[in-house]
This record gives C-alpha cells, structure tokens and sequence, in this order.
C-alpha cells in the first residue's frame, strides 16, 4: 500500500511538468507577443523604455531560456504581476481559490447527495415505472445545458420570486451560505443526473453478481442485500470515476461562476482571457490543471484505501 | 493479379484520391454552410465536403446495422430509440432546409424589439428585433455541424491512437496512455476558452472551435477503442486467424476493428450531444463557433433583467439545445441497448417436448441413504412433488423444469445430475426461491416439512442459511470482494443467531477450523485460492446447522485434486453433522463420490433415479477407444522447450525475475498418433501449447513440424499449413461477426488451397466431413450451439490439411454427451485422414479415451511420460499417483 501511494505519487510529478510546458507553450502560441501583454499599457510610445523592460523581463533571451526560465516561474507558483488587477497573480488566486473550492465542495457533496438514493431507488425499482420515470428525469436534466438551468433558477428565484440574492458571494458567514444556496444547487443538479445515471448502472451490474445471490441466499434482508452488498461494490468504480468527473466539475464552475458572478478561479481565468491578461490566465489555468491533478490523485488513493484488490503490484 | 484487375484498382485509387482532395479543398468552404445563407449550388468542392461528412456516420451506421443482423427490430422494439433518431433527421432536415422553413431572416429590425410568440412570430423577437424562429433554426446549423465535425475528428484522432496502442501495447500503449492522462486532467472548457479567447478568430471560427473540440475530445475514443482491442485481441478467433497464418495488419482490419465499430458508434453519437452542450457553454460565454447565430449566445443574449420581461429569447434556443442533446442521447441508449452482446441473438430457447421422456415423474427416494443420528426420521429433509418451473419471457413462457419431484431423507443425500439445461440448477434454486423475477412456480417443494410457498419474507429469510444453507458452483464470483472471508461468515451467523460479540467470534473460528481454514478469517477473498474460497463458502452454509445442504456443481470451477480434497470435506461433514445433501452437478463420477442416491434430469424432467451405482452414465458414452498408433516417424519434435514471462515488480515496475511456465520440455510425437499433455491449472500446458504452435516467444529449445522449425519467418507458412488448432472457448474461437462459410473460406484463401472456383464446393465438404449440415453455412456463430460451432472449429483447422492438429482443451466447456460425440469425430478424423493430435487436457478421463501416450505436465516440467495404459496402470511419479487418486472412484473402475 504505502508503495502504491508512493508511485502514484511519483507519476503525478511528471503530469504537473508537462502541464506548466502546456500552458507556457499554449500561450506562445496564440496571436500577439507573449512579452507584450506583461507590459503596462502607458508605456507605449516609449520605445527605449519598453526595450528595458522588455530586457527585465527577460523577453530578448532565446526562446529556449525563455522557456526554462516560465518553467521555473510556474513551477514555483510564481506567476508574476496581474496588470488588471495591479496585484501579484499569486495574491489573486490565493482570494479566488477559496472560493472555488467552497462552490465546487459544496456543488458536488449536493451532488452526490441526490444521485447516490437516486441511483440506488432506480436500481432497486429496475424496470418499473418509478424507475423508467427516474429514468426520463436524470435523462432530461444531463441533456439540458448548465447554464441555462443557471440562468432560469436565477431569474426564478432571485427576479421573479425574490428568495435569494442574485450574486456575488455576500459578506462571509450566514450571509455566504445564502449567496452559495443558487450557485451550488446548479452545479449539483447539473452534475447529479450524470452521477445518478452512473451509480444506477454500477448498481444494476453488481446486482447481477454472484456474491449478491450468496447474500440473499444467507439470508440477509433485501435491504442489506442492496445498501450493505451491492452499493459499497457500486461505489468502487465511482469513486475512481470522480478523478474523470472533476474536469467537468470545474468547467461547470467556469460557467456558474459567470452567472452568479461568484469571483473564484473560473471569474478570474475567463476575465484574464477577454482582456486578455496572461499572466493571470497562466496562473489560473496551471492551477485549475493542477487542481484537477490532485483531484485524480485523491480519488486514486481513496479507491485504493477502499478497494482491497488496488494493491501494490498492480 | 491480372492485368485488368491492376486497372481497377488503379482507377479506384485515383477516385478515392480526387474525392479526398475535393473534400479537403472543399472542407474550410463548409464555413458557408453556418452562415445564414445557402451553400452556393456551384461550389462543388464544399458540397463534396458535405457528402463526405454525411456518408462516413451513415455508412458506419449502415455497415453496423446489416452485419449485426437484427439490431434495427431491436431499435425499433425501443420507442424512445425511435424517437430520439426522428428527432435527430428532423433537425438536420430542419438546419439544411432553413431557408425555405423560416419566413424571416436572422438580421436584426426585421420586427419591433421584444415582441412576444404570435402568429408569424412563432419565438418572438429579441432586443434587435431579429426573428427569434428564423436565429433558432439558423443556430441548429450551427449546433449539429460542430457537433458532427468535432466528433468525426474525435473519432479519426481517437480510433487510430486508441487502436494502435491497444494492438501494440508495449512502449506505444505506455505513451498513448500517457497523454491520454494528460489530456484528460486539464479542465476542458478552460483549455477551449484559452485557445479560441486568444486566438480571436475572426474569419474560420467554426473550425476554430469545431476542431478544438474534436482535439479535446478524442481521448475517450481512444479509452474506448484501446479497450476494445485489448479485450477483442486476447479472444480465441484472433489466435485462430494467427494460427491460420493470416498477416497482423490484416487481423487488425478483418477481425479486430470490426469488432470495435459498435461501441464506437454508440460513444459517437452520445458525443454528439456532449460536444453540442459544450459549444453552447462556450457560445454562452462569448466564444462559440459562429460570430453571428448560436443557441448558446442567445441565451446570453442581453443579460437577465432583460430576460425577465421577454423570456422567450433565451428559452426557446435554451429548449432547442436540449431537445438535440437529448434526442443524442435517447438515440445513443438504444443503440448501445440494441448492440448490447448480452442482449444480442438471443434466440428463444427451444421449447420443450411435450411427450413424456422415460421414468414416471412422481419417484421418490428410497430412505437408504445416511447414517446420521436423524436418519430414520420420517420427515424428510427435503420434499419436491411435481415441480413445474417456466420463465415468463418476451418470446412466451418457456418451461425449464416440467413436473420434477423426488425427496432426499433427513440425514440423506441426493444426487442431482444432468447436462447443462436440463433444469438441474433450476430445480436447486427453486427450494431457496433464489430465482429471478420472471420466473412462475408451480408445485410443492417442503424443507423438513414445512411449505416453502406458503414462506413470508420474514420466514424465506429464516430459512435460507438458516434450516438450509448453500454452495454455489464460481467460488471466484460468489464471495463478496469488498469484505474479508471472516465477517462474511460472520454475517451469516448474525442474521439467523442473536450472539454476544465475544460468541460470535468463537463461532466464526470455530466454522473456519471445521472446514481448514484456520487462521484465514482476516484475509479478503482475491488472496485465497479457488479452493479455499469454496471452503469458505461452505464454512456460511453450516454456519447455522443446517438440516440440509445445497452444493450446486461446487468443485466444477476446481482443479481434480482441490475436487478431490472438497468431496472428502463435504462427505465428512454430511456424516459428522447428520446433514441432507442435495448435490447438483453435470458429472455423474463425482456424484458418486458424495451421494448415496441419483437422478438424472434430462430437457426438464427425471429420466432415471436410485442408488447411485444404478444409475447408467449420462447418455451411455461411448469409450472412444484410441486406434493402436502406426509405428511411425516423429512428426512433432519438442527439444529442451522454455517458455517464461518477465515479473514486473517495485516503484518503477521493472523486470525483476521471470515465471518460468515452460521449463525444459522435450517430447516426440508420432506421426498418426495422438498424444495428451495433462496437467492442472498453472501447470504450463497451456503456455506449451502456444509456443509448439509459434505464438509464443521461446526462451529456449527448438520445435520441428516434420523436420521444419517452428518460430522463423521463413518457415512459418510451411508450418501454419501443417500444424493448426482448435481451442477450448467455442465462444470465442468464431469472429461473431462471420458465418460459417466466412470463417472456412478466410482459412481457404489464406493458404489458396484449390482453386477459387473450387473453394465454394470445399466449404460444404468440409462442413459435412465434420457431421454439420450444410444448410448451416449461412449461420452465424451465436445462432449455433457450443457442440456445432467446435465443429467449425474443428473445419477450420482442416481446411488447410494440416498433419498436425493441437487441441487446447477443446471438449473442456461441452457436455459430456456433446464430448464424446466430439471425441468420436476426432477418432474418426485420425483414422480418415491419418492426423496427429497433440491434445491438451486437465481431464484425465478424456485423456484416457483418446490418446496414445501421455504426459503429465506439473509446474512447467514433464514430471512423467509414456503410453497412456502403463501410466494410468502404473503410475511412476508421486504427483502423477495423487493426481489419478483424485479421479472419481466410479471412472476407475
């Protein structure tokens, strides 16, 4: 076991490398001079000026040493100086990380929290109407586009009916959790019908095992026989799933966060590239790739802590 | 290749040339296509583009639908399929046909601002006052383009990467599954809103993003059809077309991609849905594929107070998006279910024959068996008067069990045995009532005299594992694999024994000594051996005392001499405890070695019963006693044979030592002869096998076919067309995909064995020289039974007319009457056309019938050796003694 975590651990490393030469290569190669865009704005028409700082900032070294030297930066977390926001980029996403956290932990714990009984309920119900109807609801919900969904809760229930308030994210305390309420619930119900779907066919394909004929024919309940036997077999391969599920989590975060103007990581990526500010967009998509690295990481070690077959040589 | 025949495909060349060269020229073009005008009608080029687009989904769709044979009844049979499908022509018609659908164009002022849905303003108009109908339908473009052109380029970078390493695997699989990896963890709609928010494009932007999103969005292709190789390549059909001689790359396109195509359709088309929500988030926020109409921008539209007073501008493009992304989805559900192989040629089973077959139904057991302390008693321990069992199916009610009954006596033991579907598992289950939903029970079964019907849940529950416990025949399968053996029988003594902590343990260990397990109680399923976990499942079943056990084929999974050690078990425990046993199983010998009494089922009913030394051997086997062999030359020469696998092992997973499965074997066999290599799981024989056949890399040693080496490029056609082989899975030894008369005629034109013309005639020949009719040459294998499609097997490898043929455990998976048929048409074979069999078995009774001489193989060495009647007579070598002690007495004798 402590072998198994020590080379996953070990293979992350790689991963975090090419994804900081990722980033610093995606941004080489888009229109305009990578250079350029560190430079204020009120230098311009001041050519001996811009030289200098271009020369500070180390833009006339070749591009191999260019290249080194942005290695070095990322992989430090140092990301240099945000012109829009006239702050380090690391001070910047050391206030939004929080709260991307907070939104994404509490969309996808919302999440779970529907889809699992959910998930279960069907599987339980196979083929019934409750099921089939299930079954047409979960459909319809991974069918319709998160945003949309943002948008009509919002005009519901923030213009229409006046329940919460319409964004932001409040001033801490209660008055956050009430801010959170609308953003989280959209990201849970956007994410809970694909979970549900999941853990229904997960469900379906341990019921169909042998251990599951051994428990009933021991003598358990049907109600063991589904939450003691069948889920915790269920939820193996979901939790290693949840690795694969985070990209998709936070590009709903992306989206919601534009809506309910929630300023976390996804506010702050998306105003970086319409302004475009790149060395805030460098820091904010480094570190969204390596939140979602760790995330795969967690849901590794987490299946491996749960699954007893996951052992060292495999 | 004739000359005129270089012309054609010189000419179908050049076509295929000029049309890929208009469709790239013509592809940026299709940019038109998403603008709100037409395609202008000249551009030939951009129109060829389109066709391409649309014949590489449909032809797919066409091409999976006919060789799936009735996959399209199957969709038909699912409304929602349907719908989802109509849903989707629907819209494209809708998208290709917008000009003539939509009275207004998508330009602004066309109404005033914010008109509400009315007659010609069907959606209502936006703050521009733009027709919201005309934008929407215009948007549909849009969507489904990218969609189809994102996921077409998904497909072609996904299937060729994902194929290539599944295939290959080594350094290649490693690196794909790498950047897979890679790829996967970054954030997608970050990585698109990099890409095109930086990027800016202006003019291109539809395939900006459309190929964005197909860039990022082949890494589950690749999952998928990486996968699918790995899982197709290791089936016994691609080592038959190995065997055959066929080249790798033509494998790869004949057998293996096929074989991947459905489920590659299916991922598509849920793609689809997937890529078309994804744009629209990017549209959403600004950066969709088209600068001028996109459902996602409409509901961005003008911000949401705006949205408040004239909902309908962002609702209507809002619902359209998920009427296409759930029309994708639907449609790609019911492919999936559709192309399902579980679900696939299922044929109705046969029904059964309404005659009545031979002994009257109503015979009840003699009460001789047991000696326990309850024997005597007069409630039996079990009690079945005329069991009727149908399952109620969608092709009617199919009978499994017709009017079974029999009674085993306290402390007795019974017998159950019968070919697979004859209704003897079915009858054991029905006692538990473990059966699925759809099956209907008539008749009575009585447990120590009490009703099993008349049982409440509360009391079915009491009863199963508590007055009756249970064995099942895959101890691999039937232990849950999250929880450690201990507290599993720990559970079972729970739910019936309302024990302290401190009792319940002691119980628990005292289960596990009873059934030598020891100490065991805190290791998980997956580190004990087959055996051991049917101990385990054994220690449940007494968990409580019961009065009656139920094994149900429970060493039928095992090696012979781990069989062997669990009958002594079950014997001893039925004596010790004064326990009933209802034992069911395909093997009348090994009935023998537990129960006192049997009955034979056949097609659902009781056909013979009594003491079990009564009972005649299922079918009356015919001994298929082997024909003396000719004193002949060596025709297969095995020298100093080595075969080992490298062990990966610690943090960077290298080779730090090898299993050596083959460890210097040498052996010849005759020409005309046939000779058995027997052995237990693991013991090499099969690693043997392969490497005598050329797949498999040898460390060391040499094989010869007739004086030609084995393992050279230059020799190998020489010897694929002496040597072939027929395998155990009869399963998977057919592409599913190929009729009969496909597979013979592969392995026909792989060697041009005759002339073309001829090969047609040589195809029935070899089907009737096998005893099929030639009728079934149109078949495919699943609408064959096990018995004809190793027949097939069987033609295939002779299609060639080879010398030699290796049977890798080719009668292991049949019943035994469909085994001695097979035997007899080896017998047969040999004698006709003088073939040399190297026949590889774990059964020493097989063995027995077939072969001329024997060796037995244990941990990769041949631990003995010599003419089948002396070593079955006079065993040499220890192992080779324990080895025939294990064989059922009855077999013996």
């Amino acid at each position: 076991m402590g072998a198994y975590v020590l080379r996953r651990v070990l293979l992350t490393i790689p991963l975090v490398v090419a994804v900081a030469a990722l980033v610093w290569g995606l941004l080489q190669a888009m229109p305009g001079d990578y250079c350029d865009s560190f430079l204020d704005p009120e230098l311009n028409g001041r050519p001996e000026a811009v030289a200098a700082l271009r020369h500070a900032l180390g833009c006339d070294l070749p591009l191999g040493e260019q290249f080194l030297a942005a290695m070095r930066s990322i992989l430090t977390l140092d990301f240099g100086v945000s012109l829009s926001q006239r702050a380090p980029v690391r001070q910047v996403l050391a206030a939004a990380l929080p709260r991307t956290l907070l939104l994404t932990g509490t969309g996808f714990v919302l999440g779970q929290l529907l889809a699992i009984p959910i998930g279960v309920f069907q599987a339980a119900r196979q083929g019934r109407a409750a099921d089939v109807g299930l079954s047409m609801v979960t459909l319809a919900f991974y069918s319709l586009p998160a945003f949309w969904l943002g948008v009509l809760l919002q005009l519901l229930l923030t213009l229409v009916w006046r329940l919460f308030p319409t964004s932001g994210v409040g001033n801490g305390g209660w008055d956050t959790a009430w801010h959170l309420v609308l953003p989280a619930t959209t990201l849970a119900l956007a994410s809970a019908a694909a979970d549900a779907r999941y853990v229904r066919g997960a469900m379906l394909e341990v019921i169909r095992q042998d251990y599951i004929r051994t428990a009933r024919a021991k003598g358990a309940s049907e109600a063991r026989v589904l939450l003691v036997h069948a889920l915790r077999n269920a939820l193996l391969p979901t939790v290693a799933l949840f690795g694969l599920r985070l990209p998709y989590l936070f590009s709903g975060a992306v989206l919601v966060e534009s809506i309910y103007a929630w300023p976390g990581l996804g506010r702050v990526l998306y105003a970086g590239i319409s302004l475009p500010d790149l060395p805030l967009i460098s820091g904010a998509f480094f570190l969204f790739a390596m939140l979602v690295a760790a995330g795969g990481l967690l849901a590794d070690l987490a299946t491996a802590a749960v699954d007893p077959r996951v052992r060292l040589d495999r | 290749m004739t000359a005129s025949r270089r012309l054609d495909v010189a000419t179908a060349v050049a076509a295929v040339a000029l049309w890929l060269r208009a469709a790239i020229v013509g592809l940026p073009r299709l940019d038109a296509l998403v603008h709100p005008r037409a395609l202008p009608h000249e551009d030939t080029h951009a129109w060829v583009a389109l066709a391409t687009f649309l014949i590489v989904p449909i032809g797919t769709i066409v091409l999976v639908r006919r060789r799936h044979g009735g996959a399209p009844d199957r969709l038909a049979a699912r409304p929602a399929a349907v719908l989802g499908r109509d849903v989707l022509l629907l819209l494209t018609f809708a998208a290709l046909l917008t000009p003539l659908l939509a009275e207004h164009t998508t330009s602004a002022a066309v109404h005033p601002s914010f008109l509400p849905p009315g007659p010609g303003v069907w959606f209502g108009s936006d703050e521009t006052g733009a027709d919201v109908f005309a934008r929407v339908l215009y948007g549909a473009r849009v969507s489904l383009g990218v969609g189809v052109v994102a996921v077409g380029l998904a497909v072609s970078i996904g299937g060729l990467l994902g194929g290539i390493a599944g295939y290959y695997g080594g350094w290649i699989d490693r690196g794909v599954s790498w950047v897979i990896d890679l790829l996967l963890s970054l954030p997608r709609l970050a990585v698109l809103l990099l890409v095109v928010g930086l990027s800016r494009p202006d003019a291109g932007r539809f395939l900006v993003v459309a190929g964005m999103l197909g860039f990022i969005g082949w890494m589950g292709v690749a999952r998928i059809v990486r996968a699918q190789v790995l899982a197709v390549r290791e089936l016994d059909f691609v080592t038959a077309a190995r065997a055959l001689g066929l080249p790798e790359r033509t494998i790869l396109v004949r057998h293996v991609l096929p074989n991947v195509a459905a489920p590659l359709v299916v991922f598509a088309t849920l793609a689809v849905g997937d890529t078309i929500l994804t744009e629209s988030a990017l549209a959403f926020l600004g950066y969709g594929a088209s600068a001028d109409v996109s459902w996602g921008s409409m509901v961005a539209g003008t911000g949401i107070s705006r949205l408040r007073d004239a909902p309908w501008v962002g609702i209507f493009p809002g619902l359209a998006i998920a009427a296409t992304v759930m029309a994708c989805n639907l449609f790609g559900d019911g492919l999936r279910d559709s192309l399902d192989p579980r679900q696939r040629g299922q044929a109705p089973p046969p029904r059964l024959p309404s005659r009545d077959v031979l002994a009257p139904a109503s015979a009840v057991m003699p009460a001789e068996g047991g000696g326990g302390p309850l024997a005597g008693v007069a409630v039996p321990a079990l009690e079945i008067v005329d069991l009727h069992v149908d399952f109620d199916t969608e092709h009617g009610l199919v009978p499994a069990v017709h009017g079974v009954s029999f009674s085993v006596p306290a402390g007795g033991s019974l017998g159950l045995v019968g070919a697979s579907g004859s209704g003897k598992s079915v009858t054991a289950m029905s006692v538990l009532r473990l059966l699925p939903e759809n099956v209907r029970l008539r008749g009575t079964i009585r447990v120590a005299g009490v009703d099993v019907a008349g049982l409440d849940a509360a009391g079915l529950r009491a009863l199963r594992g508590g007055r009756v416990g249970m064995v099942f025949q895959e101890p691999g399968s039937s232990l849950n694999p999250v929880f450690r053996v201990g507290a599993q029988v720990e559970e079972a003594v729970r739910l019936h024994q309302p024990l302290g902590a401190a009792a319940v343990r002691a119980r628990v260990e005292a289960l596990l000594a009873e059934v030598g397990l020891d100490g065991l109680g805190d290791r998980f399923p997956h580190e004990l051996s087959g055996g051991q976990k049917q101990r385990v499942m054994i220690a449940m079943a007494l968990a409580n005392d019961p009065a009656l056990l139920i094994a149900d084929e429970p060493t039928t999974a095992l090696d012979v001499t781990v069989q062997k050690q669990l009958l002594d078990l079950l014997a001893r425990l039925r004596r010790d405890r004064g326990m009933a046993l209802l034992f069911v199983s395909h093997d009348l010998d090994v009935v023998a070695e537990v129960a006192d009494s049997a009955a034979v089922m056949r097609e659902g009913r009781i056909v013979s019963v009594g003491p079990v030394a009564s009972v005649p051997a299922a079918g009356g086997v015919t001994r298929a006693a082997p024909v003396s062999a000719p004193e002949a030359s060596a025709l297969l020469v095995v020298e100093d044979l080595h075969v080992a696998y490298p062990v990966r092992s610690g943090l960077f997973r290298r080779v730090t030592g090898t299993v050596r499965a083959v460890d210097g074997v040498s052996f010849n066999v005759r020409r005309g002869e046939t000779f058995a290599i027997v052995g237990e799981s693991g013991s090499g024989k099969s690693s043997l096998a392969r490497a005598v056949l050329g797949l498999l890399p040898v460390a060391h040693g040499r094989v010869f076919v007739g004086g030609v080496p084995v393992g050279r490029p230059s020799t190998l056609p020489a010897i694929r067309r002496r040597m072939q082989a027929v395998f155990q899975d009869t399963a998977a030894a057919l592409d599913p995909r190929w009729s009969v008369e496909a597979t013979l005629r592969e392995a026909l034109d792989v060697h041009a064995v005759g002339d073309p013309s001829e090969r047609a005639d040589r195809v029935v020949a070899l089907i009737r020289e096998v005893g099929l009719a030639p009728e079934l040459r149109r078949r495919l294998p699943h609408e064959l039974s096990g018995g004809q499609r190793q027949r097939v097997g069987i033609a295939r490898a002779l299609a060639v007319a080879p010398e030699l043929l290796v049977l890798d455990e080719c009668v292991s998976s049949l019943d035994v009457e469909i085994q001695a048929q097979i035997l007899d048409l080896f017998v047969g074979l040999q004698a006709g056309r003088g073939l040399t069999y190297l026949f590889i078995s774990h059964d020493l009774r097989v063995v027995q019938r077939l072969a001329h001489h024997v060796g037995v193989m244990y941990r990769g060495s041949l631990v003995e050796c010599g003419p089948t009647e002396g070593i079955f007579a006079a065993p040499q070598a220890e192992y080779t003694r324990g080895l025939l002690a294990s064989v059922p007495s009855r077999a013996r004798s």
